[in-house]
């Protein structure tokens, strides 16, 4: 504890909207060489925190669609 | 519908939240999120995940939880997220991933420099890294500069396989962090001279001020900040008084002293807003 404030890890979260991609027929074939070993998370894992993830969307506290 | 809410948009809507539901009939993937290392600029490792429908909550969820494994953050030692709409990001995180994170895992959060003035006013008491202790000088907009390197080659992968878009961009990611890892000396050391020179810089900013407000006042603010300080984990609502008060007396007494403590701390992220600006201008 005595060290909390000397170093603490700090992350940065953001999106990016450029890197799409366009749907193929047949993307189900390729093979995964190394699924989950590098900077992309294993996608096993992710579909399946996606699927048990509890959806809580952040809404405001105007009603949407505005009243006038 | 932007125009119509932009004077509070904390209240409704940002693209991130907008766009969370809509989903692509062309894309099966829409986008990525990344979570990086704010002061290195390193990805974290197994935290660049897809969107399926927009920035969706679980997504950055699930990223944030594979950056704290990869990372080995311990929870003594706490760790802090920042994140453009972390002011509503925050608010359920408890609810959905608690059951996943260390229990005495502290996360501060912040905004940063870029997107917090696109928030209420608020917001840049209670979420601008300038004014978090123990975050550094730092803008906590590092992504926006790794994702100019790589919006270069992530057009290429538009329409490849999912497994060798992934590859690819596995490829560059870990590209950068090597390249960064090789550059860090050189980097630290240039950062630490500049460190120095700031300090002095402001030390002596610091002096001038207390000089002209004199020692008592200086205390006093001195101590509403570190009692702001340690109340805002649990309740962020304290950094407000960091907002100048309108309201206070025509004497301006408690409004142009607070303005001035604070003139020290933005200046410094000011200056390291225009530094950023420009390593970005010349990146692009």
């Amino acid at each position: 504890m005595a060290f909390r404030f000397v170093f603490k890890c700090i992350f940065v979260a953001d999106g990016n909207f450029k890197a799409d991609h366009v749907r193929q027929k047949n993307s189900n074939t390729d093979v995964w060489l190394w699924d989950g070993a590098g900077m992309a998370p294993n996608q096993a894992e992710y579909k399946q925190f996606l699927q048990a993830a509890i959806e809580r969307l952040t809404v405001g506290t105007i009603p949407w669609p505005l009243p006038f | 519908m932007y125009p119509l809410l932009q004077k509070a948009p904390c209240e409704n809507t940002f693209r991130a939240i907008a766009n969370a539901l809509l989903a692509s009939k062309a894309c099966d993937i829409t986008g990525l999120v990344a979570i990086a290392c704010a002061w290195h600029g390193c990805y974290a490792p197994k935290a660049l995940v897809d969107l399926f429908r927009g920035e969706q909550q679980k997504n950055v969820d699930f990223a944030f939880l594979q950056a704290l494994k990869t990372t080995r953050v311990d929870p003594q030692q706490g760790v802090m997220l920042i994140y453009n709409i972390v002011c509503q990001y925050i608010i359920h995180i408890q609810k959905c991933i608690g059951a996943h994170l260390p229990a005495s895992l502290t996360i501060d959060r912040a905004i940063g420099l870029f997107h917090v003035h696109n928030h209420k006013d608020e917001c840049f008491f209670r979420y601008a890294p300038t004014f978090i202790p123990g975050s550094g000088i730092v803008a906590g907009e590092i992504l926006e500069s790794l994702w100019s390197s790589l919006n270069s080659i992530s057009p290429t992968v538009r329409t490849a396989t999912l497994p060798h878009r992934v590859e690819m961009l596995d490829d560059h990611a870990t590209d950068s962090n090597r390249k960064k890892m090789l550059g860090m000396a050189t980097t630290l050391c240039a950062k630490y001279r500049e460190a120095l020179e700031l300090s002095t810089q402001l030390g002596k900013h610091y002096t001038e001020l207390t000089a002209t407000f004199g020692q008592q006042a200086v205390e006093k603010w001195e101590d509403e900040v570190s009692a702001a300080e340690s109340l805002r984990l649990a309740d962020v609502k304290v950094m407000d008084m960091y907002a100048t008060q309108a309201s206070a007396s025509a004497a301006a007494s408690a409004a142009g002293p607070a303005a001035a403590s604070a003139s020290s701390l933005v200046q410094s992220a000011v200056e390291e807003w225009i530094d950023f600006a420009i390593i970005f201008e010349q990146m692009q």
